[in-house]
């Protein structure tokens, strides 16, 4: 595809990736102690690749270091739980399958250190994570049926501009911000789409 | 543990059968007056006060104690009439009065009348700080829930050294005792006043209401709620071991044959144990006898576990009589609304200005919006239901309280409604931190949170409904312990309650919206049926794959929710909905009307919330001139598409005696109309 604007050729659609520009200005508004990011991501997995490039420019523009852990396989999860953070640091996970698969790893390891953790979808939070910024898939769906409709009337795809997800779901795990003592202002609570 | 030999209790409806169990051996008989007690099916049974005093001298003649029931939830009005019975007691001297009502102790204690207290199984007693809180109340026995398994009772004997009665054999609820409200709310008959129509053991369909669609079992799966009768014959030296000192045989409608034979081989039994306790088997002629005549089949309930499926008669073909048969909930109709169906009763002495609005939720999602829906008061925590996406945890609580008080709402701590075994350290852990959070007060709704809450300093105390009060004695009671508000018992017809509101020294909240329990129990209706186990074994958790309901022979839906201690309830098949109706309730002083939105899909509970905000500040600033705008009925409906909505008990509900021209709707009317099986 040549650009979100126009693909340039007969695709287009919705994509599910959230902007890190606005995954990481949440995670400093539910974490406001974040200074570093320790990614942890996928190796050699395309959608990852295109995430982790937005993910670096947005974290060097709010002045986040940062840091990661290529995985290859499951067995490079265990690094974490031995590994040792620098105060201020907030683990952080990118559309990465193999490790969303494994995430229990990584919630461990967060738990043990008291450390923050974003993940990109719900179950994950769910499971113990602090926060996601997730996409509404039953949103995106809509607006893929939508796109169709207009293509089978006619519509080039090539002039449909590629979709980024709109208001994107924020889900917060409560007890782990109890844990990490977090405080969470009211008007963040109001902004959850769900709370575990 | 207690060294004592147990004593074997049996109860006696007449004076023939008094006769017949001091004759087979019984330590101890209970029995009741013709009035104020709970066994007041039929006209023949019970004694009149000469037969007591008389039955007090013949017992005690034989060396038997007598113990008189006074076990009702008692009106004013009745406790105003109970007065010259309980001084005619007082003369007559039977060993123990057994209550149910906190109200009735503090009256006796008030009359200088001194006799033992025995408190009912009504009470629902089944933790520690409960027995404790009685203790303090002077009450010298403990008549356990019927969940509590042996291990548990030697635990609570051990902790309190107080006196526990312990159920042992016949007709058993599948109810929490005394938190029992169908009847009630259905017929106008209550569980809690002698005169259950046992909907319990109607016929059922398993209903999947998220799938629509009726749930196969195996054939013949019908009665899924009707629990079978208790037998503990085999379990002599286990009960010997358990810390209860006395035995009791349900049963005073019984016959004297039949409970001639039951105590007979009870009495046989504990003196074959008492006489070679280590070599004691149970005797096969007696087990025989009483399994030849027994009425239903046998269980040990809860004595040793939750007893699952295995306590349940599914085929209901050994159910003696069906004291009633599902009927339609009235629903509430336009022209109801029109006509102003609850009458305004005018205003009581203790006007309430500003009552508020307050809304119960299940999770904090749920709160968010009800407080932009606009509630004065959120409750927080408590059971919630796993279907319906409920959870409080600690950390969940904390950060309510914090939003609460950003928002100048008031947020009151629930606690469980039964507070049993493992349940009981949590709620004290709760508790403990919950006096840091400074929320604006903790709610209860057993005896043993309300003492558990007794010992925190600065908290304010809301009685849940399920206190069951329902006399100012009660109220006074309670005040003195502490509480500072309480709940209106959804069973009772609304002129019983308008009158309580108007009399009573402590504001009154009313459930006014919401699912209405009609009955909580420890077992599990979909592990039994979809998986064949019982809470305490490895489940499955098929109640977490649907929204399950009981589907009754009238095709309505009684939603059935599981909590987070597995606990389940079942309520009625319409929601309760003031929201046409609450002027009149304004005006009798209700201090304040709760939304239960604990099953509400969190994103109607704002607009819900604001119908009620919208109606209570329109009548707060013109109560003259305030009418209610039909509109938001059908907005209310437009809202709920999936519930319809009833008047729970508050129309329908128990009154002292019916009105007259009223129908009459006794136990013996029904036993005309309704054919036995």
């Amino acid at each position: 595809m040549a650009g979100w604007e126009s693909s340039e050729n007969n695709l287009t659609g919705v994509s599910g990736l959230v902007s890190p520009e606005l995954k990481l200005k949440k995670y400093k508004e539910v974490y406001p102690r974040l200074k570093r990011l320790f990614i942890i991501y996928e190796k050699d997995n395309p959608n990852t690749a295109i995430e982790m490039e937005y993910l670096l420019k947005a974290a060097s523009a709010k002045g986040l270091k940062t840091e990661s852990l290529k995985v290859a396989d499951v067995e490079d999860l265990l690094k974490l739980k031995d590994k040792k953070y620098s105060p201020g640091t907030g683990l952080f996970v990118p559309i990465s399958p193999l490790v969303e698969q494994n995430i229990s790893h990584v919630i461990s390891a967060a738990e043990r250190h008291k450390l923050p953790l974003m993940v990109p979808n719900e179950d994950a939070v769910k499971k113990g994570a602090l926060l996601g910024l997730v996409a509404s898939h039953y949103d995106l769906g809509v607006r893929a049926g939508r796109m169709a409709a207009e293509i089978l009337q006619g519509r080039d795809p090539a002039d449909i501009p590629i979709e980024v997800p709109k208001n994107p779901r924020l889900i917060l795990n409560l007890d782990t911000a109890g844990y990490l003592e977090l405080k969470i202002p009211g008007s963040l609570l109001e902004e959850t789409a769900a709370t575990y | 543990m207690n060294k004592e030999k147990l004593e074997l209790l049996a109860p006696a409806g007449k004076w023939e059968v008094m006769e017949a169990v001091i004759d087979a051996g019984a330590d101890a008989v209970y029995l009741g007056s013709k009035k104020h007690n709970m066994r007041m099916f039929r006209r023949d049974l019970n004694f009149t006060p000469e037969e007591i005093n008389a039955a007090v001298k013949y017992a005690h003649g034989k060396g038997v104690k007598v113990y008189i029931t006074v076990n009702n939830l008692l009106f004013d009005e009745e406790m105003d009439e109970l007065e010259p019975y309980l001084l005619f007691l007082k003369k007559v001297r039977p060993d123990a009065l057994i209550v149910q009502d906190l109200g009735l102790i503090k009256n006796i204690r008030d009359l200088g009348i001194n006799l033992p207290l025995h408190a009912s199984v009504m009470m629902n007693i089944h933790n520690e700080p409960a027995i404790n809180l009685l203790k303090e109340l002077g009450v010298s026995r403990v008549i356990l829930s019927r969940e509590i398994s042996l291990e548990e009772a030697r635990n609570l004997y051990e902790a309190t050294g107080m006196e526990l009665e312990y159920f042992i054999h016949g007709d058993m609820c599948v109810c929490q005792s005394g938190q029992c409200y169908h009847s009630g709310m259905v017929f106008g008959e209550s569980s809690n006043r002698g005169r259950c129509k046992k909907p319990c053991r109607w016929n059922f369909d398993l209903w999947d209401r998220s799938k629509e669609r009726t749930l196969n079992l195996s054939s013949g799966k019908k009665h899924m709620l009707a629990v079978k009768d208790m037998c503990m014959l085999s379990f002599v030296p286990e009960m010997a071991y358990s810390g209860i000192c006395s035995l009791k045989i349900e049963g005073r409608m019984r016959t004297a044959e039949y409970l001639k034979r039951v105590v007979s081989a009870y009495r046989r039994a504990l003196d074959r144990y008492y006489q070679d306790p280590t070599g004691y088997t149970t005797s096969e002629s007696d087990w025989q006898e009483l399994y030849s005549q027994r009425i239903r089949d046998f269980s040990s309930m809860y004595a040793f576990n939750n007893p699952g499926p295995s306590s349940i008669g599914y085929g209901g073909e050994r159910e003696p009589r069906f004291f009633s048969h599902a009927i339609r909930e009235k629903e509430i109709k336009e022209e109801d609304i029109a006509g102003g169906i609850f009458e305004d009763l005018g205003e009581g002495s203790k006007k309430i200005n500003h009552p508020l609005l307050s809304v119960r939720v299940g999770n904090i999602k749920g709160m968010l919006e009800a407080i932009k829906g606009g509630a004065d008061r959120v409750y927080i925590g408590g059971e919630t239901f796993i279907s319906s996406g409920g959870k409080w945890s600690l950390a969940d609580l904390q950060y309510a309280l914090d939003y609460c008080r950003d928002k100048e709402v008031e947020g009151v701590i629930t606690t469980p409604r039964i507070t049993q075994g493992k349940e009981v350290p949590r709620v004290k852990e709760l508790l403990s931190r919950a006096v840091s959070w400074k929320p604006s007060g903790i709610m209860v709704g057993n005896l043993g949170t309300l003492q558990l809450a007794r010992q925190l300093k600065d908290l304010d105390i809301y009685g849940d409904a399920y206190l069951n009060v329902i006399n100012t004695f009660s109220v006074e009671q309670l005040k003195k312990l502490g509480v500072k508000e309480l709940t209106l018992q959804p069973e009772i017809y609304y002129k019983h309650s308008f009158l309580l509101t108007k009399k009573a020294s402590l504001p009154f909240e009313i459930i006014a919206h919401g699912p209405l329990t009609a009955m909580v129990m420890d077992h599990c209706v979909p592990a039994a049926l979809l998986h064949g186990s019982s809470w305490w074994e490895v489940c499955n958790y098929p109640c977490r794959e649907g929204k399950l309901s009981l589907m009754d022979e009238k095709g309505l839906e009684h939603p059935l929710e599981v909590d987070e201690n597995c606990r389940n309830h079942v309520f009625l098949g319409r929601e309760v909905a003031l929201l046409p109706f609450m002027k009149p309730f304004v005006k009798a002083g209700i201090g304040s009307f709760r939304l239960d939105l604990r099953t509400c899909p969190w994103e109607i509970i704002a607009s819900l919330t604001e119908l009620y905000r919208k109606n209570l500040d329109f009548i707060k600033k013109y109560p003259e001139e305030y009418w209610f705008d039909m509109e938001d009925w059908r907005k209310l409906k437009k809202l709920c598409p999936d519930v319809t909505f009833g008047f729970g008990g508050y129309l329908k509900g128990v009154k002292s005696k019916p009105d007259k021209g009223e129908k009459n709707n006794s136990i013996e009317y029904s036993f005309k109309l309704i054919k036995s099986k």
